[in-house]
């Protein structure tokens, strides 16, 4: 018992004296000695952007644990060295899945002293945020938005991670064929069923015209709306095309319907794989449907299974949040991850060298199946690359490109 | 002496001190940019919204048409100017002139089958939302109009002629000056006979048709004019934003948002569509603010707001106001 | 297009074309009786699929003896709404009816939001796995367990509004509410009851389609909007006409789907939506002008 008040006793004084010592600093930071404070900041902001509310909400929460996840590491590591260990604080906003929320929001963390922002998940609001943090010269890490024009505008203040449409569609369709070619069959027809939004449009249009390239054709194309109540015929369109691989593009909620109808319509084929599919890789799709997702494959952004760091944040994320870590938050986590590291190095808090270090990252210490992080002029991740996953006995490997392989892919798949 | 027209209408002609009070407000606006940069751009969505609002007004606060769909001219006004400009490099000030001229040309067309064919009330309101619904179909599927993807309009600087500007507080003066214009606009039009004819058909569209007034026509000005205010404010959110997209234009939301402004400031008043935003705007924000830690929080305190309003305040809050100015007009007489 | 394609595809747009049926019950019923367009009709669906899926998550119920709890819970929430917000404008201007409804249903959804997080959840039911098959041709158990809820649902009423005294008083509150008042029905009475059972049936489709359809707070937006075209078709306030009215939609959304793209398959249930509204507004079948 005495121990125990004792504790808190002290406790009670630490944080007193925190106090007061945070309230010297604003009062001298109020006098007129920013120089000072800012020579060792106690705490850094980043902001971060997601659809918190809204038809997106589920996907903008986890992309939010994955960021709160890596920034708690971070600190817990103690935080910036170069700046005296000082902590992160990472600031929240809702986009509610619209762009001139956004801009409004990137004003507000901005005024609220963020030196770095990721964000958006969807493409429409993170071309218009980065617009904004261009405008105001705040470092724009994306966290997901597949979206190519996001990093062709010329701007210096974005950067993205993640690979883009183009990448990810390309290398999808470069490793389906790998995988085909390994395994001495002759699969050369896919059927495309995707979303019909911003996110599956522009990667089938890409798969349209790189599958050519790798020996491969295209050979039906459906969109669907996601907000449709029921996809069967769009389904029955891809059963009928009979063709050897079926690919499949969209968010978790509608991928999951698609694929339980794919199912209930007994759609044959050498393999069902995504595409930078929201449910595939997504260890949810498994847990709710079950033995039917077995040998499904996605080509998808992915962390690399290998790296001792990925096991590390893995077992980290299933602490915090009790489920697995899906791949889009591996991005967000990486995306903090990378606003750190050009902190550190900048060995500042001022946006513009924050940029600068940004613009000469070249990180290996990373979670991702690729060699260093290094961003083009572009802003884009040159080295980005998409890994193909396959469910196997209820868990997603990785199993394609071989050195990032965690298992065989199992192909073509009896169905 | 002031005119004073009956119901808590404002007046016809406004008295000295009126106008010193209307001075003062302009004065202060115009230099709001420079004492609160911060607010800007709420300020810019409270006038775009008013402005949109007025619209949605005209047709169904004083003509009684209530329109669920008004996202139609919105998303109508947004895809004309911004098309025109990255497809054939048309300045949306021009685009502007063409997208209201769209709006109108397909409102007129809805509003002619619809009151032709005497629909009105709710079968109004769900016709608006289907063809509402029909364009953003459209508009997501046709690949020319760049189908989900949006259209980006690049970004070319600070070129007033091409309606871009780096600053947001050009976009804060034009706004403000056309949500001046449109309320004086309205207000000009609530004297006329035209005016008078719209609450006529509101109130009792076949006793107005019996005194001689042509109830079709005048539905389908106040469609007209509705769907160019809305559409002009269209053009300025793509310019604004320099992104669209079928959802954020001609989703149902949006017809929403526009419609909330005028029925929680007081449908069929000059000034109830402003009041409206000017309340709304900045509540949706600061509650989004307060309540960011948990998802829902937000939007579930603006719906019960919402239910509030029009359980308590039927009238909007231009009704508290008739009432307040009617008890000291009463405790005078 | 092969004929087990096209006969899949229509076979399907019936079994989902039950669904909206038994939606657009409960809302032509609150229209035909209380004149309101209630746009909250798909959120008290939502409700439904959760208070369904919490029963076999939490009790492990079998999904369909969860809807005896789904019916009451539902009916309780919808006399509660009737009762408490929509009862006092009941003689409002209708768009102010139009948008309570509708700021109880961005209530309903954010506060699904707020209590069960926006995770999507897939009921875990050995049925959802069962296909029956006919050549080529699925059919889907819980597909057609939902068509027959559907089918069944109409049934009851039916009976309720034409042999019961309920639901006589109901209907002659819907037809003549100042002949009911002078026959003694109270018609105040009749109005909860009948948005009661209106959020019932919606409760009920939320449950029928939960085996099959994913639980989430904006789940019910995917309906409402067709239950709008649904109820229209039929004629505001026509139960057999509703019912008749979703399955054609159903239809006339996969026959879309053959031949137009994407989000462009809904034109042609939209399109027929508003001939309908402008030549035949008391829909295809006869109901009531508003």
């Amino acid at each position: 018992m005495r121990s125990d008040n004792g504790e808190k006793g002290l406790k009670r004084r630490d944080f007193i004296k925190a106090g007061a010592v945070a309230g010297a600093a604003a009062a001298v930071g109020s006098l007129g000695f920013p120089a000072i404070v800012r020579a060792a900041p106690k705490e850094i902001i980043i902001g971060h952007i997601h659809p918190l509310s809204g038809f997106l909400a589920f996907d903008g929460k986890e992309l939010e644990n994955g960021i709160k996840l890596a920034v708690q590491e971070i600190n817990q590591a103690g935080g910036i060295k170069s700046l005296g260990g000082a902590q992160l604080k990472l600031m929240a906003a809702d986009s509610e899945g619209k762009p001139d929320v956004a801009i409004r929001e990137v004003e507000r963390l901005y005024k609220a002293g963020a030196v770095a922002l990721t964000g958006c998940y969807q493409s429409g609001v993170t071309l218009v945020a980065t617009q904004i943090a261009e405008k105001f010269k705040v470092p724009f890490v994306v966290s997901v938005a597949v979206a190519d024009k996001v990093t062709e505008r010329g701007f210096k203040y974005t950067f993205r991670v993640q690979p883009n449409a183009q990448q990810m569609a390309t290398q999808a369709v470069q490793h389906l064929a790998e995988i085909i070619k390994a395994s001495g069959d002759s699969a050369k027809t896919i059927a495309y069923l995707h979303d019909d939004t911003a996110f599956g449009k522009p990667l089938s249009e890409h798969v349209a015209k790189v599958a050519p390239q790798y020996g491969l054709k295209v050979v039906e194309d459906v969109p669907y709306s996601p907000k449709a109540a029921d996809v069967s015929t769009e389904v029955g369109k891809i059963k009928a095309a009979g063709a050897d691989i079926i690919l499949d593009t969209g968010y978790f909620g509608d991928g999951v319907r698609v694929y339980k109808t794919m199912k209930d319509l007994r759609v044959q084929a050498k393999a069902i794989m995504g595409c930078a599919n929201g449910a595939f890789s997504h260890p949810k799709f498994i847990k709710e449907l079950g033995e039917i997702t077995e040998n499904v494959m996605d080509g998808n952004y992915r962390a690399n299974p290998l790296s001792p760091l990925t096991k590390k944040a893995f077992a980290n994320y299933k602490k915090t949040y009790g489920n697995d870590m899906g791949a889009s938050t591996v991005f967000s986590y990486q995306a903090a991850y990378v606003i750190a590291d050009a902190i550190e190095r900048a060995g500042s808090d001022d946006r513009k060298a924050i940029r600068d270090a940004l613009a000469k990252t070249e990180m290996t210490d990373h979670i991702l199946p690729q060699g260093p992080i290094v961003f083009g002029k572009d802003g884009q991740n040159v080295n980005a690359r998409a890994a193909v996953t396959q469910v196997q006995g209820g868990q997603i490997k990785v199993v394609w490109p071989k050195e990032y392989a965690e298992a065989e892919p199992v192909f073509p798949v009896k169905m | 002496m002031v005119e004073r027209p009956k119901d808590g209408h404002l007046p016809r002609r406004l008295s000295a001190p009126a106008w010193i009070v209307l001075g003062l407000i302009a004065a202060g606006l115009h230099g709001l940019p420079w004492f609160f940069p911060d607010l800007v751009h709420t300020m810019i969505m409270i006038f775009l919204l008013a402005l949109m609002g007025q619209g949605w007004n005209v047709l169904s606060g004083y003509a009684g048409q209530f329109s669920f769909g008004h996202s139609l001219f919105f998303g109508l006004g947004a895809y004309t100017s911004s098309l025109l400009f990255v497809k054939a490099g048309v300045s949306p000030w021009i685009g502007m002139g063409a997208s209201v001229a769209v709006a109108v040309l397909i409102g007129l067309f809805i509003g002619y089958l619809s009151f032709r064919y005497g629909l009105s009330g709710p079968f109004f309101a769900l016709i608006m939302l289907a063809f509402a619904e029909i364009f953003h179909m459209i508009a997501t599927g046709w690949s020319w109009c760049r189908g989900a993807e949006g259209i980006l309009i690049p970004l070319e600087g600070n070129m007033p002629s091409i309606m871009q500007f780096t600053e947001k507080e050009p976009f804060y003066f034009i706004l403000l000056w056309l949500t001046a214009a449109s309320l004086f606009f309205v207000w000009k039009m609530e004297g006329t006979r035209m005016g008078l004819y719209l609450q006529a058909v509101r109130e009792d569209s076949e006793a107005a048709e019996a005194l001689g007034v042509d109830s079709l026509r005048c539905k389908l000005t106040a469609m007209a004019i509705s769907a160019g205010m809305t559409a002009m404010g269209g053009t300025f959110y793509a310019q604004y934003l320099l992104y669209i997209d079928p959802d954020t234009t001609f989703g149902v939301v949006n017809s929403v948002e526009i419609m909330l402004r005028p029925i929680i400031g007081g449908p069929g008043t000059v000034l109830g569509p402003l009041l409206g935003s000017v309340v709304l705007t900045p509540l949706s924000e600061i509650t989004r603010t307060a309540f960011q830690a948990y998802s829902g929080a937000y939007l579930m305190f603006y719906g019960a707001i919402l239910v509030a309003v029009i359980i308590f305040l039927p009238d909007g809050l231009m009704g508290i106001l008739k009432k307040l100015a009617g008890l000291a007009r009463g405790r005078r007489g | 297009m092969n004929a087990s394609f096209v006969i899949q595809s229509l076979l399907n747009g019936v079994l989902i074309g039950g669904v909206y049926s038994l939606i657009a019950i409960g809302l032509t019923l609150v229209f035909g009786v209380m004149k309101i367009i209630n746009f909250a009709h798909g959120s008290l669906m939502m409700l439904g699929m959760y208070v369904c899926y919490w029963s076999v998550a939490l009790l492990h119920l079998n999904p369909y003896l969860a809807i005896l709890i789904v019916i009451p819970t539902l009916f309780l929430v919808g006399v509660l709404i009737q009762k408490f917000l929509i009862n006092s404008i009941i003689t409002a201007p209708e768009h102010n009816q139009l948008l309570l409804t509708l700021g109880v249903s961005l209530f309903l959804e954010n506060l699904a939001l707020f209590l069960w997080t926006p995770d999507y959840r897939v009921m875990s039911t050995p049925y959802a796995d069962i296909n029956f098959y006919l050549g080529d041709i699925s059919i889907s158990l819980v597909r057609l367990a939902a068509f027959a809820l559907a089918m069944l649902g109409t049934a009851v009423l039916f009976v309720v509004l034409t042999r019961t005294d309920l639901g006589k008083a109901i209907r002659a509150a819907s037809e003549e509410p100042d002949g009911a008042v002078l026959m003694g029905i109270n018609v105040r009475s009749i109005y909860w009851v009948s948005f009661g059972i209106g959020a019932a049936c919606a409760g009920v489709a939320g449950a029928a389609i939960a085996p099959f359809f994913p639980v989430y707070p904006q789940v019910g937006g995917l309906f409402v909007i067709t239950a709008f075209v649904v109820v229209v078709l039929g004629g505001m306030g026509n139960f057999l006409g509703a019912f008749a009215g979703g399955i054609i939609i159903g239809v006339a959304d996969s026959l879309g789907a053959m031949f137009l793209p994407g989000s462009m398959k809904s034109i042609i249930s939209f399109t027929i939506f508003i001939l309908i509204l402008l030549f035949k507004p008391n829909g295809l079948f006869g109901g009531q002008r508003g």
